[in-house]
């Protein structure tokens, strides 16, 4: 199912089809009083590209910070890699872990997010180098060799020395990239990546991330675009009012023009 | 009549007392200063705490020492305290140079003082850093030691030095009320002289002058600081130095579109 090419990252992923990455199981969560995430079960594993659709307010970005613990969750489990993200016993009622533990956990966690976030007081290059020297112990030498090649094969080659301000949108996305994947992780978050972009940046975007795809990145995508969808997604989950309405696996063998279910809403929104 | 041969000859003869009393208004200003750094960051932690004890703490600090003169506050500490029998400050030397029990209250009260000022400058500069900044380096696995130092606090420098450089412009002048329990710094000192002399005035203008000096070599020192820290606003080349400063002393008109 998944063709690989020449790898975006350094690495090769070694697909074991059967290896579980993330598995969710009755995961609740409350704002206040708003019941946002109803009990979600997923399970993804490795290689495969999740694209989480659904309506505003349907949980899906709430969801997808709880898989990296940004979001802390008031019920149920969630296991990266076998690990818990956050908790130390997985009973009914989680028990916290101290930040410091937590952040360990993050370090295989790539994310992505809607407003790129580059630090605004790094140039790219000491974007892409700061996890890597800070949390991964690199040298200085090995960090600025992992984030040039990075940076070249995001096509930013050119603007190493250049600070966020002074980049486009989808430049700053694709730096952003760059610095998630500079931790060499073993699974992708991306919450909204082309929602603040127009639709050349967009484009830019979606091409790295379907060489991610094809390079066999595991990746579990929110996103309004449509083409996330057809050009790298392995699997379709759809969320509304915070549980998992519909899904739809072998998203490449299917025909996305039905009229009903996430057919239907994909025709409808996207 | 203004003498303007003993003015001339008083300006750029610096005899040894009045670069003595030069040294320690400097050395006041900047370990007062220092003080009030880290009270001030001390206080900034307390304020932002979870903790309500700590919150009420730091805002009781806040109140108190904002409130009260720095003046009350010297002669409270070098006289009051003492003659209540609780503290009583002394001399002691550091290498050749004895530093006074009077310039150790000096330095305290300031630091006392300016640390309630620092505390509202350093949250203010904390509580800038944008959450996605924070979420992000978050996300890359850094521990909130690491997010701190490498993230939160560079970004807040941005938002903290201005204020920051204003304060110690300030410092450098809320010196001179150390005269009052005897610290020998420029006021004290040039007072002296001119009761020696009677040539009030030109000492004076002398002093004037000599604070003028201190506070824009301060100004220049701040300009060099604040261009570092704004290095990411920069578009095309590099500023030059007198740019620079030209830049910080009477800024750059309507164009500067400030932070991001």
């Amino acid at each position: 199912m998944i063709t690989r090419e020449k790898p975006i990252v350094g690495v090769e992923f070694k697909i074991r089809p059967d290896q579980v990455v993330v598995e969710a199981t009755g995961v609740h969560k409350w704002f206040g009083p708003l019941h946002v995430l109803k009990g979600i079960d997923l399970s993804i594993t490795r290689g495969e590209v999740v694209c989480i659709v659904g309506p505003s307010g349907s949980g899906k970005s709430t969801f997808l910070r709880t898989i990296n613990h940004l979001e802390p969750i008031d019920r149920g489990s969630i296991l990266v890699n076998g690990h818990s993200v956050g908790y130390a016993s997985m009973g009914d009622k989680p028990l916290p872990q101290r930040e410091a533990r937590i952040a360990h956990s993050r370090r295989d966690i790539g994310m992505v997010f809607q407003q790129f976030n580059l630090f605004w007081h790094m140039t790219l290059l000491d974007n892409v180098m700061v996890g890597p020297r800070t949390v991964l112990g690199l040298s200085k030498d090995e960090a600025r060799d992992r984030a040039t090649e990075l940076l070249n094969k995001v096509g930013l080659g050119e603007k190493v020395e250049a600070y966020p301000q002074s980049l486009s949108g989808g430049q700053q996305q694709r730096g952003a990239i760059a610095r998630a994947l500079a931790m060499e992780p073993k699974l992708m978050l991306f919450d909204e990546p082309t929602s603040a972009l127009d639709p050349d940046m967009s484009r830019e975007v979606v091409s790295v991330v379907e060489k991610l795809a094809t390079d066999g990145m595991t990746m579990i995508i929110v996103s309004h675009e449509m083409s996330f969808v057809r050009r790298a997604a392995t699997r379709i989950v759809m969320m509304n009012g915070g549980i998992v309405t519909e899904e739809l696996r072998d998203v490449r063998a299917s025909d996305l023009s039905n009229t009903n279910g996430i057919g239907a809403y994909l025709s409808h929104n996207l | 009549m203004f003498d303007w041969k003993f003015f001339l000859f008083h300006i750029f003869k610096l005899s040894p007392t009045y670069g003595a009393a030069l040294l320690t208004t400097i050395g006041l200003a900047i370990v007062g200063q220092v003080l009030g750094v880290i009270i001030g960051g001390l206080v900034s932690m307390g304020r932002l705490s979870r903790s309500r004890t700590f919150r009420w703490a730091a805002a009781i600090y806040t109140w108190f020492f904002r409130g009260v003169p720095e003046l009350v506050l010297m002669v409270i500490l070098f006289t009051g305290v003492a003659a209540a029998g609780l503290l009583r400050f002394n001399d002691f030397a550091v290498g050749s140079f004895t530093v006074s029990a009077s310039l150790q209250a000096a330095i305290v009260a300031i630091g006392l003082r300016e640390g309630a000022y620092m505390g509202e400058i350093i949250r203010n500069g904390l509580q800038s850093v944008n959450k996605g900044q924070i979420e992000a380096a978050r996300a890359l696995g850094m521990s909130p030691i690491r997010v701190m130092w490498k993230i939160t606090i560079p970004q807040a420098m941005r938002v903290i030095v201005p204020p920051f450089g204003n304060d110690f412009n300030v410092m450098l002048k809320v010196t001179s009320l150390a005269s009052v329990i005897g610290v020998p710094e420029l006021f004290l000192t040039t007072q002296t002289f001119s009761a020696q002399n009677f040539r009030v005035f030109e000492l004076f203008i002398g002093l004037a002058i000599n604070y003028l000096l201190l506070t824009t070599a301060w100004s220049v020192i701040q300009s060099l600081i604040e261009a570092r820290l704004r290095r990411h606003e920069m578009t095309a080349g590099r500023t030059t130095f007198l740019r620079t400063v030209q830049a910080h002393l009477i800024g750059t008109g309507a164009t500067d579109t400030g932070p991001a």
